[in-house]
């Protein structure tokens, strides 16, 4: 897997907020691609003076469309005439407008749900896994929360790497661990799981995590209730295990069954997971 | 000129206060995997830093890549405070003759534009951005998780605990999730100005719970209570029909987020859901009643 130094944070700017600032929003859909398409909108846009903070768009797949959030403060613009100049670009469908809900704030409230894959995802905050598993260890236990999240994240793994395969047939990739390597795991990393490394020792497989948001979220709960758990031994990042263990196995056709010999939660620098097949 | 577009233009003139909706259109469903997939095509992408944002800064970058004949499959542009940002984008170059070096440096050329990458596919006709993490909502890391993760982790615990106790489990850490939320929002609110609970809910909390994948919300609540509707609430429909009510998660949620908000306790309990055949879900907000 190519590697890239110091991954950027992406920021999602679909709630962008700047008190003092107007924003303009505009949601746009696509009939067709084209090369300098983008440039034309783009020239539109300079040419009313507008400068943009946000744009998220993509020109293939099923329902292509883009995202833009421009700055207005100050300027008297003909929204209408914007529009008109927008809509008139070949390959071009609807152009609707969204406002900021007030001064300072605007939230892109025209894109409902959000996909990956064609499945509806939710994006769920750092504070939020950290709430699930702090709300599982504390009411059942670390034993059995960690079950539970473990066997949540093998169905996710198993569901999610059924699209990798497909996915890589399309590509012509048979190898199955160029599979687990070439779009598992980046896949892993662009979903924001984590930073993970891939590698074949023998029979095992052996994946080193960084900055994954289930370790880190569970060493944050341990740090600030250190009696959560009372016992080490107990200390363990299921979902995430899971995820990798469903898709490896599904993805290798073989089950396999995986444990963490380094976690950031029990202090290390980063996790690594081992797994083999299972006899 | 519409009516919606003169009260628009009042608004930006600032004779009107801003507005809340949506002008015309419909909810479209976005795609947020960051990948492109085109068996035999030759794909790049490249990842640059925006040190200095200006008008015409996309117009620049979108040329250099139209005149070599790139066709731009995905983008991603965000700027923020003091106008630094990245730009982000996946071409596909198959029809033209680019030479990825010569454009790297025509993009570092450009004005306000700063430390270009180039990413190459993992595999031809393959490329994931793994050139941006972590994500970011605001100021908080997110992960994208499919509704599978819902729909396993209920199904798991009911095996284990029963229906009852899951449902208060879930119910709970819902309310945790929504407290947190709940100090967020007015956080972002007092930023912009926003000082009134009700409109830290419905100008703040609503379109978050919309643009995070939750569902929509409808709020009409008073100083007794009243009712928040939720359309295409991700744990009902992760659910099914089931034949019972089902939004124990993101009942909590509300009830922690209301509580935050509203500075006082309340219950809420559902009415009406999905997973019950019900066309929407509807929860029933109700102050608590201290006891004693």
């Amino acid at each position: 897997m190519m590697k890239v130094k110091d991954p950027k944070p992406l920021e999602f700017r679909n709630v962008l907020i700047s008190p003092g600032r107007d924003f303009l929003g505009l949601s746009l859909t696509f009939k067709e691609d084209r090369p300098g398409l983008l440039r034309e909108i783009s020239e539109i846009i300079e040419n009313a003076g507008l400068s943009i903070n946000y744009i998220y768009g993509y020109s293939v797949g099923a329902e292509p469309r883009m995202i833009l959030v421009v700055d207005i403060t100050g300027r008297e613009l003909d929204v209408q005439e914007l529009i008109n100049r927008i809509s008139e670009v070949r390959g071009i469908g609807e152009v609707v407008v969204f406002e900021p809900v007030t001064r300072g704030l605007i939230a892109d409230t025209t894109s409902f749900p959000p996909t990956v894959f064609g499945e509806r995802i939710v994006m769920l905050r750092k504070s939020a896994v950290k709430e699930l598993i702090r709300g599982l260890i504390g009411t059942i236990g670390p034993r059995a929360a960690s079950g539970i999240l473990y066997q949540v994240g093998v169905r996710m793994g198993r569901g999610l790497s059924r699209k990798h395969v497909s996915l890589s047939k399309e590509l012509g990739i048979e190898d199955p661990f160029e599979v687990v390597e070439k779009v598992a795991l980046p896949l892993f990393q662009s979903l924001g799981y984590g930073i993970a490394e891939v590698e074949k020792r023998g029979e095992k497989i052996v994946v080193k995590k960084y900055e994954c948001i289930e370790c880190t979220s569970l060493r944050e709960v341990l740090e600030e209730h250190p009696d959560l758990v009372k016992d080490d031994g107990e200390i363990a990042c299921s979902m995430v295990r899971g995820i990798i263990e469903g898709a490896v196995s599904e993805i290798m056709g073989i089950p396999y069954e995986s444990h963490e010999e380094k976690c950031v939660a029990r202090g290390d620098e980063y996790c690594e997971l081992v797994l083999v097949p299972r006899k | 000129m519409s009516i919606l577009y003169r009260i628009f233009y009042m608004r930006i003139q600032g004779l009107l206060p801003w507005g809340l909706r949506v002008v015309g259109g419909r909810n479209r469903p976005i795609n947020l995997g960051r990948y492109a997939v085109s068996p035999g095509r030759r794909l790049a992408a490249y990842s640059m830093d925006i040190t200095e944002n200006r008008v015409g800064i996309l117009r620049d970058v979108a040329q250099a890549v139209a005149q070599r004949g790139g066709d731009i499959l995905y983008l991603h542009l965000q700027v923020g405070e003091g106008g630094k940002g990245t730009i982000f984008f996946i071409i596909d170059v198959t029809e033209s003759t680019l030479d990825f070096g010569e454009l790297t440096e025509a993009l570092n050329e450009i004005e306000g534009v700063g430390n270009v990458d180039l990413i190459l596919p993992v595999k031809e006709g393959l490329l994931i951005d793994t050139s941006n993490f972590p994500a970011y909502v605001g100021d908080s890391r997110v992960a994208i998780m499919r509704d599978v993760l819902l729909r396993s982790a209920k199904k798991e615990l009911v095996k284990r605990i029963g229906h009852e106790a899951t449902d208060a489990l879930l119910y709970n850490i819902g309310f945790e999730m929504g407290l947190g939320a709940g100090e967020d929002h007015k956080k972002i609110a007092r930023s912009v100005g926003i000082e009134d609970p009700k409109d830290v809910l419905e100008l703040v909390t609503v379109p978050l719970f919309k643009t995070l994948g939750y569902g929509e919300a409808e709020l009409r609540l008073s100083e007794e209570g009243g009712e928040i509707r939720l359309y295409r609430n991700i744990e009902c429909e992760a659910a099914g029909i089931v034949g019972r009510t089902s939004c124990s998660l993101l009942r909590g949620m509300w009830a922690g987020v209301l509580t935050s908000v509203l500075g006082k306790e309340v219950e809420v309990e559902e009415v009406r859901c999905t997973a019950a055949g019900d066309g929407y879900c509807e929860l029933k907000v109700v102050p608590r009643v201290q006891a004693g």
